[in-house]
């Protein structure tokens, strides 16, 4: 048997068969570049996410994943190119002509992002707080309900810092939620959580996709994770998108299979970047 | 020699990008706590008052403590020095003179550098590391508004409070002597300090300490905004803003003595 064979991973059945994305578009990327000194993230990246869609991005480590998607919420300003959320450009300098845009999405931080010095309860009415004129006890009963969403009525009172990793990711997700978004991006949501926990914020985006119709975004490199969750997939190399597809036809990929399985040969497969594709997709090993 | 102008000329450059960072900084300040509250932005007045008990309820133990002990070396200093010309009544009207318009807001200044501006890099520096700042970011809040507005009038509401209280332990500090130690009376010690003390040495004290709170207040949060990396980032920030903030403070300071003299 050939060891690379014995290795192979079996993944998940895709959430659903996908086909052609549908719907009116909510983030338009087109030709957007990025650098970092010298050094070139993106090359030109090209994408459209659409009403409803779960997207899952992949790639190896320092491939632009997280730089992408901190361009599609206004964190940084695309070099060359434009990013578009609700036909709104990310990249305008008056931070407030995007207020009204980042009302419209939530984010879901690697690390969570909770604000330390405030309870769970006080991280989730925060958005509430300062965005709509809704009175405390509707704002304590919308903090309630989107604590029960992630399975975490109890933990209303605690501290961040009395919280697991993946209560952390929950009260992230309830807070992301927390003004009813359309689109809701997640950076690394499987981080540092078993596979259990991970199991159960993957139910959890599939459940708010399903139940409330938001876009989902998802950076992520777990591989189970992704297919679980994703209607379309994109696999970013080298700061250049070079699959995109559905969960089914991603998997015939030889370029995203490579990736998948975490395989080292690079022979196999053809792909932009020529020799070392695959140690480069792997971080360098 | 190359290698040290190279040096000089870098490390000039940087300290330009800070005091540019600085600028805009205060510029935001200067935005979000009047321009924008008539835009629908409102101060957070609650999150200030938050501040202001940790930045002046919990500085007055330091405060004390090196005010009261300095004025009280100084009382000695003097009184020596002063007796030489047989002047050691005049002790009074120096300690007043002196904490008023310089050692009580330089010293509170310093202290305040330490215990407040550390303390804004840290806390800021640490948000920045845990993504915190990008997280108000997301959420349409402006971190200058959310973070600095409030922090900042704090700080510049205590410290000048901070200084006054420094100036009324300063003085104290040197009454203990003179009147216990140095065997003069009190009546002449209030006497002399009434008679000389000014209202010109009242407002260049309590302006000073406002100089010094901006200093503080925004070297503090403006290292903590600029962190890069983690636990690293978050240390050097916190010895930076000391650092800037002290050479600030000093450098300030004698520029509005030199501005007074020659005014």
């Amino acid at each position: 048997m050939n060891p690379e064979e014995s290795r192979e991973i079996p993944l998940p059945e895709a959430k659903r068969s996908g086909g052609a994305p549908q719907g009116e578009v909510v983030i338009e990327c087109s030709g957007v570049k990025k650098s970092y000194g010298d050094r070139e993230i993106l090359h030109g990246v090209d994408l459209q996410v659409h009403k409803g869609e779960t997207l899952v991005i992949m790639g190896g480590s320092g491939h632009g994943k997280s730089t992408l998607l901190r361009l599609m919420i206004g964190a940084e300003r695309a070099d060359a190119g434009e990013v578009k959320l609700f036909g709104q450009d990310m990249g305008v300098r008056d931070e407030q002509l995007l207020y009204p845009i980042k009302k419209r999405f939530g984010v879901l931080f690697q690390g969570s992002a909770l604000y330390g010095s405030m309870t769970v309860g006080e991280n989730i009415a925060l958005p509430l707080r300062e965005h709509t004129d809704l009175d405390d006890k509707i704002i304590d009963i919308i903090v309630g309900l989107k604590l029960q969403q992630v399975g975490l009525s109890h933990a209303t009172n605690l501290m961040p810092s009395e919280l697991s990793g993946g209560m952390k990711k929950r009260v992230g997700l309830a807070r992301a939620i927390a003004l009813d978004p359309e689109i809701i991006f997640y950076d690394e949501p499987g981080a540092g959580l078993d596979p259990v926990v991970l199991a159960q914020i993957d139910q959890l985006i599939i459940g708010l996709g399903e139940k409330l119709g938001v876009a989902s975004i998802v950076v992520t490199h777990e591989m189970h994770s992704a297919f679980r969750i994703a209607d379309r997939m994109v696999l970013l190399y080298g700061g250049d998108i070079i699959a995109d597809g559905t969960p089914e036809e991603m998997r015939k990929n030889p370029a995203v299979d490579a990736f998948i399985q975490g395989r080292s040969d690079g022979g196999a497969i053809t792909a932009p970047g020529g020799s070392g594709f695959v140690e480069g997709l792997l971080g360098g090993s | 020699m190359t290698q040290l102008l190279a040096d000089l000329g870098r490390g000039g450059l940087a300290m330009f990008g800070f005091l540019a960072e600085c600028g805009k900084l205060l510029k935001g300040f200067l935005y979000w706590s009047t321009i924008a509250v008539f835009k629908g932005y409102p101060v957070r007045f609650q999150e200030a008052a938050r501040q202001s008990v940790r930045v002046g309820v919990k500085s007055i133990p330091i405060v004390f403590l090196v005010n009261f002990f300095v004025g009280a070396t100084l009382a000695f200093t003097v009184a020596e020095i002063l007796q030489l010309f047989g002047a050691d009544t005049f002790t009074g009207a120096v300690m007043g003179v002196g904490f008023w318009r310089e050692l009580a807001p330089l010293l509170t200044g310093i202290i305040m550098a330490g215990y407040v501006g550390a303390s804004l890099a840290a806390e800021i520096g640490t948000m920045k590391v845990n993504e915190e700042i990008m997280a108000l970011e997301a959420a349409a809040l402006n971190p200058i508004r959310f973070l600095a507005v409030p922090r900042l009038l704090a700080v510049m509401l205590m410290v000048p409070a901070a200084t006054m209280m420094g100036v009324v332990f300063g003085i104290y500090g040197g009454y203990i002597v003179c009147v216990g130690v140095l065997d003069q009376t009190a009546q002449l010690y209030w006497d002399q300090m009434i008679q000389f003390v000014t209202r010109t040495d009242l407002r260049l004290g309590v302006f000073k300490s406002f100089i010094f709170a901006t200093i503080v207040g925004v070297t503090g949060m403006a290292q903590g905004f600029r962190v890069r990396g983690g636990a690293e980032g978050v240390g050097l920030a916190t010895t930076n803003a000391v650092v800037y903030s002290i050479i600030f403070i000093i450098l300030a300071d004698c520029i509005i003595t030199a501005l007074h003299f020659f005014g």
